[in-house]
């Protein structure tokens, strides 16, 4: 069995030490405003090298984490990007401190660099791999930087590295415990050479390897030339620790000012590894004063079906991910955010696996739900607060990660995570207005949606179509969620690709809508196989679809077409047929029947909503023809509904007592736990 | 004898910049926004007085105008284009909406883009309804996938006509590649449209106006073109009739953001936007060279916001990777200037829950301004402290054309800072001043860091209104090593244009594979390598020909964008070879890329063993011009007191309290005059402040140079 070290709350901050208090006072209030927001663009200036350096689709896209950590590991300040590698990432810096640095085979040295991608040691899952480099100054180790990025492949039993098919941690391919992969600020070449040995790109892990050093020596020479060279290596300790000690006062200052309680959100995932499961995360969030307690009991156990696991560590980085985003965004970014909150995980959940259980999809199934769990909680509890902008749906969760493998145009053998569609989310609505469309990945909002261009000229396909928002995909409410997209890919100049999603999605929609709005669509995954479309295309047919509902309902191409889950194993796509993927979208806020007429019809004009929801879900009577709305029909026809939901409706009481007789089929709950609540409770 | 004339129109004030023989005249005449060219002339004619020439005359006499415009960014944020349709591939009709994905974090500041509940895109410059996908596809290599039909083209236009286009923007995938559809296209609106009638409608290709790799940002280049196009030419057409009727006999030159200048009848609108501030920049080139400075940061500091641009080597450093115009990310080769939200107007206040004080970036505006201005403004703003601080005099703010109200200062910074902070009025002012001066000496470190040079080797131009008052402040953050405050700084822009060259600026975007991975082969392909830049060549001989330029007069520079195998993203650096004759010569760009790669990130980066691949070419063509020269005086003692105005209290530092500080009438010192800090200089245009560690001296060119005291 692999070893298991003890992570315990390493997220948080260490205890001030006496040093770091003495320092603290030295650094006066408009020095800190200044250099504190110094330390966030030192970030950006290294985050934007890194993505400009990188080859991995992930690194490319900007979906990446830099940060600056106490001598101690603390995470004392950061730029927005991946907030999850930046909280995690702490834990295999305070492990190399307490593990290696005294340890004359390793130590810690200046001009070091560790590498890591062990979620055992702090990681998610393996395909985040992370650098971190110690700094000096005047022979005291005062800092580390960190650069963290997502990598195309592992070397695992499928290409991409996040392989649904992983039953064990056996089937992840590479997994390298914290590891000093450079000395005297140079990459050790037999190291790189091993990595490539392990990997399906090469080229790709290595030049992200050097990538991640670059930006590492970029935090340094700015921290030492910019810093510490014009106010000393005191005011430094004392800024960092400021940096903390500032989130830790203003978070618990800012949670007090909400209303105790306990807040819940029930969320259930529809396939556990490759087949259709049930399994459930429950997320209650007891906030009392200015201290909260996530309680994740009632989670479903650990599975063995397949990756659908996670170390403990992850919840409390995926709520950072909320909290950063959300509640926190103007706070220093910190680990001093964390203080306030405790983590309830039950021992044998599937949010604390055994270490040899496989987690390659952790960070989206789990990581997400956890996220999206946060967000509802403290949506239901912002909105009676002075933060109630900040009330918000969530997006699509979790995000359906696409992997490819095979030769590309080039002759070059290419294998990874492709950005599109978990760039390309819709938000969630607000309390005041639509969710935004295709805006980001909840993980990295920045992150960039790649012109269909760039992937074009990497990899051996064309988009049938793919910039083009589908309809009545997003959560319908008084403000709709944000819109996704469906792209479909054509293999171009090549024998075929390789394509799967380890995500399902297409039985429950993972995430509802808010204060009475709808949930998102659940997309299927599409294929159509041996096709006519290259002849089609020779000769410019006219049927040629160029839109997801035109292909599937009129099936104007020749072929099998096969509407499934959207979770697939890896299938080989030969040239000239099509592989389709969606982006996802965002929940709705509030009823549909209070949502003006004007903002459906724009809607409609846009090719966003159907006239089918238009008419029979918001209630809006128009002339399909001009839509021009009868706003005296569509109130009468609102108000109709008002009535018919009464006639619907049964006391609450009644609705208990005939859904808890209700149970799923048994086929579907092998890896539930427990019906209907899993045994762990706190 | 030469005479010039340089025009920048501002958001305030219409800048003139006139050089007649030896003399030099600057003017400012107010923005007219209802019809710029009433400003435009107004500013010339007061130029014309100072000369004591009539305006027909001083036009009759000049060789060249150049304008530096605002007109198209105006239009842009006002929103006052064209309806446009937009022709694109079937299946990507939703590409400007999209906008990458990210497209709301374009051009907003930092901390905006991390309040995720509160980011919105901007609304489309070209409505989903107008527009539409052709049945069409064209793969990366240019080899048509699916072939165009003229059929498709006429029904889509019939559709945008019908609903009231006014012009046609056509952006296809891969078009950079191989135009050939989009030249269809246009084939066919011209066929139906033809320009002989009424209806006639402007076509504007994406493989013309921006051939390159990335459909967003190409359409977007493309769109704000044809948006930009009709607004600016109406001005323009109006502005060149007049000047023709009095007098002036030359074409209008027009600034380009690229960096150089060209008729309007080669001018893409999309280039002028920006041109003030890049103008800017060459003045400030022109000024390191009198000075023999290698690096310089031309910062300017208005009402509200702070403006950077770099001069490196004694020139222009970069071009932006993917600039963003208003909130549109597009691919032109602009060249790179900073603005943040910092400047007098800019407001303080409190950071909830944590009660650090936070400067910007909102900001009063000029109405109503700050609270000192008197016209109802009651938040507290930089120009607020520095009156507070007696940093500036209320009788003599512009040169006494505008009165302050210290009380109003004084209890807008009391109520919304000092009191809730717990400290004095002067303390909170003070703390205010340093951390507006932190946070613009950080964005000159951001902006010199990020490009890969050292802060600390960069001096200063301190232009604009606050930029005198501040410069010794977030100087300091930089450990600059001068600091020059120009006399032209008022005009600094409309000075600018004067010392720029005739630059035009093509591309072509053509993949090359200069070397095969794992020390593979070398390029072999000379002949095509050649092609392409003959090519670009041609394309500029004949447009400076067609200016009156010959062969002899260009001289060429060529920039390649190249990248390591696997890499996504380009790097351009200038290509030490403008042709490929022999292995040698490859040898020599794959080892000036090497270099270019590590000086901009790391050399730890380099990964040359993965390949290395061109991905497009960028030609430029100079046609140099003779900068005027600047007059230079005689030293005239150092001894600065017949400027001395008399005394008044100023606060420098919480532990001092104020002290009595002399002030100085910056036009009344002569060259050669030391004024030691901590002194005030008064001028016509703005305010210097000399802190108590600093020295100011007037040099030959009567411009102010402060530097740190021994």
């Amino acid at each position: 069995m692999a070893r298991k070290i003890d992570i315990g709350e390493k997220w948080k901050p260490e205890e001030a030490t006496g040093r770091q208090k003495e320092c603290m006072q030295k650094v006066e209030a408009a020095d800190f405003e200044i250099y504190s927001r110094k330390l966030e663009l030192i970030c950006a200036e290294a985050r934007e090298i890194f993505a400009k350096m990188g080859s991995a689709q992930m690194l490319q896209s900007g979906d990446l984490a830099v940060g600056i950590y106490t001598a101690e590991g603390d995470l004392a300040s950061c730029v927005i990007g991946v907030y999850l590698h930046l909280v995690t990432g702490q834990i295999p810096i305070k492990y190399v401190l307490e593990k290696y640095g005294n340890d004359p085979t390793v130590g810690i040295r200046e001009g070091d660099m560790f590498f890591c991608n062990e979620a055992l040691y702090g990681g998610i899952h393996n395909p985040d791999m992370i650098m971190f480099m110690p700094i000096f100054a005047e022979g005291e180790l005062i800092a580390w930087a960190l650069a963290a990025v997502h990598e195309g492949d592992t070397g695992a039993i499928d290409p991409g590295g996040m392989s649904a098919r992983s039953q064990t941690r056996y089937d992840e391919g590479m997994h390298l415990t914290p590891v000093k992969v450079g000395e005297n600020f140079k990459l050790k070449q037999d190291l790189i050479d091993m990595m490539e040995n392990m990997v399906r790109d090469p080229r790709q892990q290595t030049i992200d390897l050097k990538a991640r050093a670059a930006a590492c020596m970029r935090v340094r020479k700015r921290l030492l030339e910019e810093i510490v060279a014009k106010k000393g290596v005191d005011f430094v300790i004392g800024l960092m620790r400021l940096n903390i000690e500032t989130s830790i006062d203003a978070a618990k200052k800012r949670i007090a000012k909400l209303s105790d309680g306990t807040y819940r959100s029930v969320l259930f995932l529809d396939a556990a590894g490759l087949q259709e499961g049930l399994l459930r995360i429950s997320v209650k969030l007891i906030k009392r004063g200015d201290q909260i307690i996530i309680d994740l009991s009632g989670t479903s156990p650990e599975t063995d079906k397949g990756p659908w696991n996670a170390f403990a560590h992850m919840v409390a980085a995926a709520s950072a991910v909320y909290l950063f985003q959300y509640i926190f965004h103007d706070l220093p970014p910190s680990n001093g955010c964390l203080v306030p909150f405790t983590f309830n995980v039950p021992e044998g959940c599937l949010l604390d696996a055994s270490p040899d259980a496989a987690v390659a999809v952790a960070v989206i199934t789990l990581g997400h739900t956890v996220f999206y769990g946060m967000h509802i909680c403290f949506s239901k509890m912002l909105f009676n607060s002075d933060y109630r902008d900040l009330s918000c749906a969530g997006m699509w969760i979790p995000a359906p990660p696409m992997l490819y493998g095979g030769i590309n145009q080039w002759g070059q053998q290419v294998a990874g995570l492709l950005a599109d569609q978990l760039n390309g989310t819709g938000t969630g609505a607000r309390r005041d207005g639509d969710g935004i469309n295709s805006a980001g990945f909840n993980y990295c909002p920045i992150g960039v949606f790649p012109d269909a261009e760039f992937n074009e000229i990497q990899l051996p396909w064309i988009y049938l179509f793919r910039n083009k928002h589908m309809q009545d995909n997003h959560g319908f409410g008084k403000y709709r969620g944000g819109s996704g997209l469906m792209f479909a890919m054509v293999p171009h100049n090549t024998a075929g690709m390789v394509f799967a999603c380890s995500q399902g999605g297409c039985r429950i929609p993972p995430n509802s809508g808010l204060f009475g709005g709808y949930a998102t669509l659940t997309p299927p995954g599409i294929q159509v196989t041996g096709t006519n479309l290259k002849e089609m295309m020779a000769k410019a047919d006219p049927q040629i679809p160029f839109d997801v509902m035109d292909l599937v309902i009129n099936k104007p191409v020749t072929g099998e077409y096969k509407v499934e889950s959207m979770l697939r194993s890896f299938r080989w796509i030969p040239e000239g047929d099509v592989f389709l993927q969606p982006t996802v979208a965002g929940g709705s806020y509030g009823d549909v029947l209070e949502r003006e007429p004007s903002l459906v019809i724009e809607d409609v004009s846009q090719g966003i909503t159907s006239h089918w929801v238009a008419q029979n879900i918001y209630k809006v009577v128009y002339d399909v023809e001009t839509l021009r709305v009868d706003l005296e029909l569509t109130m009468k026809a609102r108000a109709d509904e008002r009535e018919a939901r009464k006639k619907r409706g049964i006391p609450y009481r009644d609705f208990v007592k005939s859904w808890s007789h209700k149970k799923p089929p048994e086929e579907i709950l092998g890896s539930y736990g427990e019906w209907p609540i899993p045994a762990s409770s706190l | 004898m030469t005479v010039s004339i340089d025009i920048d129109i501002g958001g305030t004030f219409t800048d003139c910049y006139v050089v007649y023989g030896d003399q030099f005249i600057s003017n400012k005449a107010p923005t007219t926004h209802y019809n710029l060219s009433v400003g435009f002339i107004q500013a010339i004619k007061g130029a014309a007085d100072k000369l004591d020439l009539d305006y027909e005359e001083l036009l009759e006499e000049t060789e060249v105008i150049r304008y530096s415009t605002t007109t198209a960014l105006n239009s842009l944020i006002e929103r006052k284009g064209p309806k446009l349709g937009l022709i694109t591939t079937a299946g990507f009709e939703d590409t400007i909406l999209i906008g990458k994905g990210s497209q709301w974090a374009h051009g907003i500041p930092l901390a905006d883009q991390k309040n995720i509940a509160a980011i919105s895109k901007p609304d489309p410059l070209i409505a989903r309804d107008m527009i539409v996908g052709l049945r069409e596809r064209v793969d990366c290599f240019g080899n048509v996938v699916i072939p165009l039909t003229k059929e498709e083209i006429l029904d889509k236009i019939q559709y945008l006509v019908d609903n009231g286009c006014q012009g046609f923007v056509v952006s296809l995938l891969w078009s950079f590649a191989n135009p050939g559809h989009e030249h269809l296209v246009r084939q066919v609106i011209e066929e139906e449209y033809p320009d002989h009638y009424l209806g006639h409608m402007p076509v504007i290709l994406s493989s013309e106006v921006s051939p390159r790799l990335g459909e967003y940002p190409r359409t977007m280049t493309t769109i704000l073109s044809a948006y930009l196009q009709g607004s600016m030419r109406d001005h323009l057409t109006v502005l060149g009739q007049e000047l023709r009727d009095n007098g002036y006999k030359k074409p209008l030159l027009l600034v380009h953001s690229t960096g150089g200048m060209a008729k309007i009848s080669r001018t893409m609108a999309v280039n002028t936007c920006n041109a003030g501030p890049v103008a800017g920049l060459f003045g400030g080139i022109h000024l390191a060279k009198l000075y023999g400075l290698e690096n310089v940061a031309v910062t300017d500091m208005g009402g509200t916001s702070f403006d950077i641009g770099l001069v490196v080597k004694g020139g222009i450093p970069f071009y932006q990777f993917n600039p963003t115009i208003d909130r549109w990310q597009v691919n032109t080769s602009s060249i790179e200037t900073k603005s943040i939200g910092a400047g007098g107007g800019s407001i303080a206040w409190i950071r909830p829950d944590f009660g650090t004080m936070e400067v910007g970036p909102r900001s009063a505006g000029s109405m109503p301004g700050p609270a000192c201005y008197d016209r109802g403004g009651i938040e507290p703003t930089v120009t607020d402290a520095d009156l507070v601080l007696g940093y500036l005099n209320p009788d003599y703010y512009l040169g006494g054309r505008m009165r302050l109200n210290k009380e109003k200062a004084m209890h807008a910074i009391k109520s919304k800072l000092a009191d809730p902070l717990g400290i004095s009025i002067e303390e909170a002012a003070l703390r205010l001043c340093r951390i507006v001066d932190g946070h613009m000496g950080n964005e000159i470190f951001k902006e010199t860091a990020l490009k890969g040079y050292d802060p600390r080797e960069f001096s200063i131009f301190a232009l604009g209104g606050a930029g005198a008052t501040h410069c010794a402040g977030f100087g300091r953050y930089l450990d600059a090593q001068k600091i020059f405050i120009p006399t032209m700084g008022s005009v600094f822009c409309a000075f600018g244009s004067s010392a720029m060259d005739i630059v035009h600026v093509y591309e072509i975007y053509k993949h090359f594979i200069l070397q095969e991975p794992r020390g593979g082969a070398k390029f072999k392909d000379y002949k095509s390598f050649n092609e392409v830049v003959e090519k670009l060549q041609e394309m500029s001989r004949r447009d400076l020909q067609a200016e009156g330029f010959g062969q002899k007069d260009i001289i060429f520079s060529l920039e390649l964008e190249m990248k390591y195998g696997t890499q996504l993203h380009t790097t351009r650096f200038t290509s030490p070879k403008i042709w490929i004759r022999n292995e040698e010569d490859v040898k020599k760009i794959i080892s000036g890329f090497n270099t270019a790669y590590g000086e901009l990130y790391d050399p730890i980066g380099a990964f040359p063993e993965g390949g290395m691949e061109i991905e497009t070419f960028i030609l430029k063509a100079v046609v140099p011009r003779m900068p005027a020269s600047i007059s230079s005086h005689s030293f005239e003692g150092k001894d600065p007191g017949l400027a001395l105005k008399g005394y008044r209290p100023a606060y420098f530092d919480d532990s001092v309290w104020f002290q009595e500080t002399p002030i100085y009438d910056r036009e009344a010192l002569r060259c050669g005059n030391v004024v030691k800090g901590p002194a005030i200089v008064e001028g016509q245009d703005c305010t210097i402040v000399v802190p108590e560690d600093y020295v100011y001296q007037v040099d030959h060119y009567l411009n102010g140079v402060m530097e740190r005291s021994e």
